[in-house]
């Protein structure tokens, strides 16, 4: 039977604005997770654009337990600020449940939302389904609230690491092989100073994190997005194209090996 | 009598860092559209 190879992660993952996107409609065959891919593997992309890190685990454990034969798993985990929320149930939301929220869903990102969109008209009617989506759902006054009153960085931190630990521990316990790598090392770091040293807590939950099991793409785990615009990859929008993920797959394919066993 | 003055200060202060960590984020965090 053939195996499966899942990759979980947000838009740098699921290929967002790479040459063969269709709209957001089918996971690029493009981007470095595809890539890593052994031959014989069947892709299976659990990847969604503007997903947080819960988001991510949530839909990685998704297909791990309903999928049969799985022979790797590779996650690139994304921002520490993005939310992953079950609603009250509508029939619009992800598996009719599910929200993602991100800075960009409150309405002091309007003006800018409006320049990033200045003259794509596709993008502007797809962004105004979504509000109007986000309007009936609830999920708008949500991501509005939490960003006002709720979020912060400590917290983020705390969500996040719990969603990498919880993954790493199911997959560890399923033998699965995997390999994480991250998007931004603002994961790890604020600056340059590590988020394990603001208290014994933080400190604790960090060392649980498997780092023997992780990519980086450089000093003070530095993220694919970082290492694209330090090295001048060309950029669509807001994402590094397809050279980009050429060459992360170069720089990921011996510790990818090395972990999974060459599979 | 000086509590609503109280009450606005906070308002005004959380409005700020509201504002502040937004925009620093959204410096960081890619634009979706979808």
């Amino acid at each position: 039977m053939t195996k499966r190879f899942i990759a979980g992660g947000c838009s740098f993952t699921f290929g967002h604005e790479l040459s063969d996107d269709q709209q957001g409609k089918v996971p690029s065959k493009k981007s470095w997770a595809y890539g890593l891919k052994p031959t014989d593997h069947e892709y299976v992309c659990t990847a969604h654009p503007g997903s947080g890190n819960s988001g991510i685990a949530r839909r990685v454990f998704d297909a791990v337990a309903n999928t049969n034969d799985v022979g790797a798993v590779v996650v690139m985990w994304s921002f520490l600020s993005r939310y992953d929320w079950a609603m009250p149930r509508h029939r619009d939301l992800e598996g009719t449940r599910w929200a993602t929220i991100s800075p960009w869903d409150t309405n002091m990102a309007e003006d800018e939302r409006h320049n990033a969109m200045a003259g794509a008209e596709a993008q502007q009617e797809q962004w105004k389904r979504r509000q109007d989506l986000m309007m009936e759902t609830g999920v708008k006054p949500f991501a509005e609230s939490i960003y006002k009153y709720a979020a912060n960085e400590y917290h983020e931190t705390y969500m996040s690491w719990k969603s990498i630990i919880w993954l790493q521990n199911i997959l560890e316990k399923k033998k699965i092989p995997f390999m994480f790598t991250l998007a931004d090392n603002s994961l790890f770091y604020k600056e340059f100073d590590h988020h394990k040293d603001q208290d014994k807590f933080m400190s604790a939950l960090h060392g649980e994190i498997d780092l023997t099991k992780w990519f980086s793409f450089g000093e003070r785990m530095m993220g694919f997005n970082q290492w694209a615009t330090l090295n001048d990859y060309a950029y669509a929008t807001t994402h590094p194209l397809d050279l980009a993920h050429e060459d992360a797959v170069k720089l990921m394919l011996p510790q990818f090996n090395k972990i999974t066993g060459g599979q | 009598m000086f509590c609503w003055i109280k009450n606005l200060f906070i308002k005004i202060k959380q409005e700020i860092k509201y504002r502040k960590r937004l925009k620093e984020l959204k410096k960081k965090d890619p634009f979706i559209y979808k």
